[in-house]
């Protein structure tokens, strides 16, 4: 068998289109048509191919660029957003601080408002008051003379004696008499 | 004031004045005038003298001087 075989690999080597059982024309026309169809498929298909892998790659850039940017815009709306907010917030934390400083300086001015209005009508209040109550005094003490008077009248009307009676016109003379000298 | 009149004090008394009274009275209304004098009685003055010589009323009658401290209070 190792005869055979080292039999069969030196007429390899001496002729070998011929140990194969091949003839050199076929083989250079395999090789011919192999060169063709390589040419033509290089141009037909791997050509194309090619070009539509690279500007598929392209256009994958194309978009991963376009992407990267809009998530950069994205975050940088997202940030933007963020700082509006925040300054929304503090914004909002300043109107009511000033809307509660304003409530509380509103709700003073009305408390001293209504402070000064009582004292005031307090005021009003006590001197009408007094008022009146002088005037009702005045309206006692007026009708107490009132009374008096009238009780005198009468007591006088009754009991008043002649040596009175003729005591008070001689005062009376004399003091007229006093008064015109002057 | 009438010229019947003229020359007469009117005097009124809350009650009769005696003599005495009645010359003291009189010598009054002459020093200002008036011989004559007019009495006329009104209890209601209550006591003392209201004596009228023309235009000017002396009065020192009680009820006044009870209507000045009526006042007066």
């Amino acid at each position: 068998m190792t005869n055979v075989f080292m039999q069969t690999a030196a007429q390899l080597l001496a002729n070998p289109f011929e140990a194969l059982g091949l003839e050199w024309q076929s083989v250079v026309l395999h090789l011919f048509n192999l060169v063709v169809l390589t040419v033509g498929l290089y141009f037909l298909l791997f050509k194309p191919v090619k070009k539509m892998i690279r500007e598929r790659q392209e256009k994958i850039r194309k978009i991963e660029k376009d992407n990267a940017a809009l998530s950069e815009e994205v975050k940088q709306m997202k940030e933007s957003t963020e700082q509006v907010l925040s300054d929304a917030k503090k914004e909002a934390a300043v109107i009511r601080e000033n809307a509660v400083k304003e409530a509380n300086r509103r709700a003073d001015d009305i408390v001293g408002r209504a402070r000064d209005e009582a004292k005031n009508m307090i005021a009003q209040t006590e001197r009408s008051l007094g008022e009146e109550r002088r005037g009702l005094q005045k309206e006692i003490e007026r009708q107490i003379a009132d009374v008096s008077v009238l009780v005198a009248e009468k007591v006088l009307e009754k009991n008043i004696a002649p040596e009175d009676n003729k005591k008070l016109i001689e005062d009376c003379l004399t003091e007229w008499n006093s008064h015109e000298k002057r | 004031m009438k010229s019947a009149e003229k020359g007469t004090a009117r005097v009124t008394l809350a009650m009769q004045a005696d003599a005495e009274t009645q010359a003291k009275i009189a010598a009054f209304a002459e020093q200002r005038g008036c011989p004559n004098v007019r009495y006329t009685l009104d209890p209601s003055i209550l006591g003392g003298i209201v004596i009228q010589i023309g235009d000017t009323i002396y009065d020192g009658s009680v009820r006044t001087r009870l209507e000045t401290v009526r006042r007066s209070v």
